[in-house]
């Protein structure tokens, strides 16, 4: 009898449970669920105002796939994606580890923590104000470092109007941005490093650059490769608002990412089946992506511990 | 006495190594630093100082508040004020909401479903639908051109499901078990129980949230037309842009009396997320990592 007051208890705590995760369940339902079925748009020639099942196929199915590969702009998206996910990746994860190994270096903890507060800020900034704060450096006619080229006597550098500079403010600003943010990962990795090594290396004799090179650096080996397989992992994603936000029609060629275009031809441009196709083939890339290199970084830690 | 020896020690501890970690360092925290002095020093700077300088102004004298008055009297921006700020309290309270109770089951093991529920969650990281799909799902729900628009499909975002989820998973079970005994029910238990004693993922969800919404900025871009419900971000852009077209190809007196404008817009729109910046800090690095570390 009592154990059946007990179970129904236990019922009645468990549907409230179940009841209690609704409005969750409903909300990815509606925003991650639902957008799946939305991909049917590729495939169609959408109207917006016949809704998904009543607009026509398109003919053929892969039409708007088609229509992607076959322009010529299609190989220089692809190419400035890559390179500039790739360029963010090397340049942040050598100034973030950098930053982690000189800040667990430091002896004198005021400043450590100062370092620490003042790197971290950029990452909770909007790209907005970091567009204004580039603006104020950079800029060809206002810009600090312009105008004082220019009181100089020297030529001007068109920063934000040209390809090749362009693309290193890319780097430069997430770099600005999020080194701090990401040296936490190492910081941590290094804190759980066991003293008793640095102890050995100096009774034998290393050097403090010795200590980095033989015991900092092979102890966070683990860390190290896991975060870049995991940031290669999300290689499709260059970036769209910081590009976004910073980019100007004159650095389209050195900038222009799958996801800026897919916006502008979606949203700006009204064409919903094109963009939406070149969305799906880019979730369908990082899917993979992410899935491989997840499978790839298990099997790195299975085989540390 | 044992103090001064500490100390003193320290002082001879310091080696060349040390000194050039010590500048490494200090050269870190300035190169993030000049740029948000510079910032500030421009938006304080006067126009005549400007002219004078011919635009570079380091330290302004006299200081001027010429760039705020005119940034505030700027028509649009009151009203990008109050929308940013809604946005910001209706969100948060709501990300709140809508994040702990879901936390709270999946965080528990007798949650019917559970693993089903768990990759129900999960999944959306790994795959998306894309920005067309979800735009035509803001669409037809009758989001468009609200503030809505700006709140509702981030409701929850994954990595603060997954920490908030974590760190309820760490309460004891016994808490929990008090709680029914009681006869509490699971609203009661998750508000009186779990939330207060998860204060620390609480806070740093909150703020994470709300961070998030004061930046907004895309969701106004794909979903809000309309010019009087724009967020304060998109208006500072709008500002920054504007200036910027007429700038490349005039004269210095433009470049003047818009620059310090433009600068106060970016200090103002920065000033909240600063502010609240060091409770943040207090328990971004452990939320960052227990999130690491699961995810």
């Amino acid at each position: 009898m009592k154990d059946l007051v007990e179970r129904k208890r236990i019922k009645s705590h468990q549907i409230q449970l179940l009841l209690l995760a609704v409005p969750g369940i409903l909300f990815f339902a509606a925003f991650s669920y639902f957008p799946m079925y939305g991909i049917l748009i590729a495939f169609k020639n959408f109207q917006i105002k016949k809704g998904i099942l009543k607009s026509p196929w398109a003919d053929p199915w892969y039409k708007y796939f088609k229509q992607f590969f076959e322009n010529p702009y299609c190989k220089q998206l692809l190419t400035n994606t890559v390179v500039i996910s790739v360029g963010k990746i090397v340049f942040n994860m050598f100034f973030s580890l950098s930053l982690a190994i000189v800040l667990s270096e430091l002896k004198v903890k005021w400043l450590k923590k100062s370092v620490q507060t003042i790197t971290y800020l950029p990452h909770f900034l909007s790209w907005v104000i970091v567009y204004g704060i580039i603006y104020a450096l950079f800029s060809e006619s206002s810009g600090l470092i312009n105008v004082a080229l220019r009181s100089a006597g020297k030529p001007t550098i068109p920063f934000l109007t040209s390809d090749g500079s362009f693309r290193m403010l890319l780097y430069f600003s997430d770099v600005w941005k999020e080194a701090g943010w990401g040296a936490i990962i190492y910081l941590a990795a290094i804190a759980g490093i066991d003293p008793g090594l640095y102890e050995a290396a100096a009774v034998d004799g290393a050097s403090r650059w010795q200590r980095i090179w033989r015991v900092t650096l092979p102890s966070i080996r683990p860390t190290i490769i896991v975060m870049l397989i995991l940031k290669l992992g999300t290689v499709m994603n260059a970036g769209f608002d910081q590009i976004y936000i910073l980019y100007n029609s004159q650095v389209y060629a050195s900038s222009d990412i799958i996801d800026t275009w897919v916006y502008r031809i979606g949203l700006e441009q009204l064409n919903y089946s094109l963009a939406t196709a070149v969305g799906l083939f880019k979730s369908v890339i990082s899917t993979i992506l992410v899935l491989s290199v997840n499978k790839i970084a298990r099997k790195w830690e299975e085989s540390l511990w | 006495m044992v103090k001064a020896q500490k100390t003193k020690t320290k002082h001879k501890k310091l080696e060349p190594f040390d000194i050039l970690m010590i500048v490494i360092a200090s050269f870190a925290a300035l190169i993030i630093i000049f740029p948000l002095y510079y910032v500030v020093s421009l938006s304080f700077s006067s126009y005549t100082q400007y002219i004078k300088s011919s635009g570079f102004v380091l330290i302004p004298n006299p200081i001027s508040l010429d760039g705020y008055k005119q940034f505030l009297t700027n028509q649009a921006v009151p009203r990008a004020f109050l929308v940013t700020i809604f946005i910001t309290v209706v969100g948060t309270l709501l990300n709140f909401l809508f994040t702990v109770t879901l936390a709270y089951p999946l965080s528990r093991r007798e949650l019917p479903f559970r693993k089903f529920l768990a990759i129900y969650t999960f999944l959306p990281m790994i795959f998306s639908g894309g920005l067309i799909p979800t735009f035509y799902v803001v669409k037809r729900l009758g989001l468009m051109n609200t503030v809505w628009a700006m709140i509702i499909p981030i409701l929850i975002t994954t990595y603060n499901l997954t920490i908030t989820r974590s760190f309820f998973q760490s309460i004891d079970d016994a808490y929990i078990e008090v709680g029914r005994i009681e006869g509490m029910n699971e609203v009661q238990i998750l508000f009186h129980v779990i939330v207060p004693l998860a204060k620390p993922v609480i806070a740093t969800i909150i703020l994470m949230y709300g961070v998030m919404h004061w930046n907004t900025y895309y969701h106004a871009l794909y979903y809000v037309r309309s010019s009087n419900l724009q967020p304060l971000q998109v208006v500072l852009k709008g500002i920054l842009m504007k200036a910027q077209s007429t700038l490349e190809e005039t004269s210095l007196e433009v470049t003047a009396s818009t620059q310090a404008m433009k600068q106060a817009a970016v200090v103002i729109t920065a000033l909240p997320v600063v502010l609240v910046y060091p409770f943040l800090q207090k328990y971004f690095t452990k939320g960052m990592l227990i999130g690491g570390i699961k995810g």
